[in-house]
């Protein structure tokens, strides 16, 4: 029972330590954060915009890629289905995925002509 | 050395294939979280096909550099190098389908980023210019 009560006690203050711990360094850890990210809105990069237009470049070229091949494998499938063969679907996967590399080579001719 | 020197010290291209790859990755990660049913064996075909396509990139460079000083055989030696990458991919997709484990088509897709980062490589080389405060 006293161990017991031992133990809650010292499980009590290591607790304490550690709320009173986080409390105080989060609290300056949040202060110095907020100042940086203040400090940083003041400079703010001029290629900022730039980067997120290349990532979202990049994430289109990607979505490009996946769209055609994801419609011609749900096409396959159907076919598979409806017909109750089993070879539609990875012949459509194949042509989704020639249409994906065309559709991003198309994409990144257009970007880096407009850029030139 | 912080791990951006570490980056820069690596071949500049090849960091760049590699980012575009994981970036790609992560595209078709979101759309496999979203649409397929399997999500762990999706998951798990998308990263092999990745990492498959990851070391044939590592191994497309490390044969351009060897290849480069051999002047007269070097054709020859690139169709045979080609082949033999090709034959390895082969030979994982059809231990793949015969065991049942993850999806092959999938794995072929992550594959497939080799070819997407290629076609995206001036704009990766635009980011990692961008991020390393690079101009050129």
């Amino acid at each position: 029972m006293l161990k017991n009560g031992r133990f809650y006690w010292t499980k009590g203050l290591v607790r304490g330590i550690i709320y009173g711990m986080l409390n105080y360094y989060g609290r300056e850890f949040g202060i110095v954060a907020f100042a940086q990210v203040k400090e940083s809105m003041k400079h703010k990069k001029p290629y900022d915009k730039s980067v997120y237009r290349t990532l979202v470049l990049i994430s289109q070229c990607s979505i490009n890629m996946l769209v055609p091949i994801c419609m011609m494998t749900l096409l396959g499938l159907y076919l598979d289905r409806r017909l109750g063969t089993g070879f539609w679907m990875i012949i459509l996967f194949f042509v989704g995925a020639v249409a994906g590399v065309n559709s991003v080579y198309r994409l990144i001719k257009r970007v880096l002509s407009r850029e030139e | 050395m912080n791990w951006v020197e570490r980056l820069k010290s690596y071949d500049r291209t090849l960091l760049e294939m590699h980012i575009g790859s994981v970036f790609f990755g992560l595209v078709c990660q979101i759309a496999g979280l979203i649409f397929a049913e399997d999500k762990l064996r999706y998951s798990c075909s998308l990263w092999l096909g990745i990492l498959l396509s990851v070391v044939s990139s590592i191994h497309l460079y490390r044969s351009i550099s060897k290849v480069l000083d051999y002047e007269a055989e070097a054709a020859s030696m690139m169709t045979r190098i080609y082949f033999i990458r090709y034959a390895a991919v082969i030979i994982v997709l059809l231990v793949i389908t015969f065991t049942g484990v993850l999806y092959p088509l999938i794995v072929f897709l992550g594959y497939m980023s080799l070819k997407v980062t290629a076609l995206i490589q001036p704009l990766t080389h635009k980011l990692c210019n961008k991020l390393f405060r690079e101009n050129e």
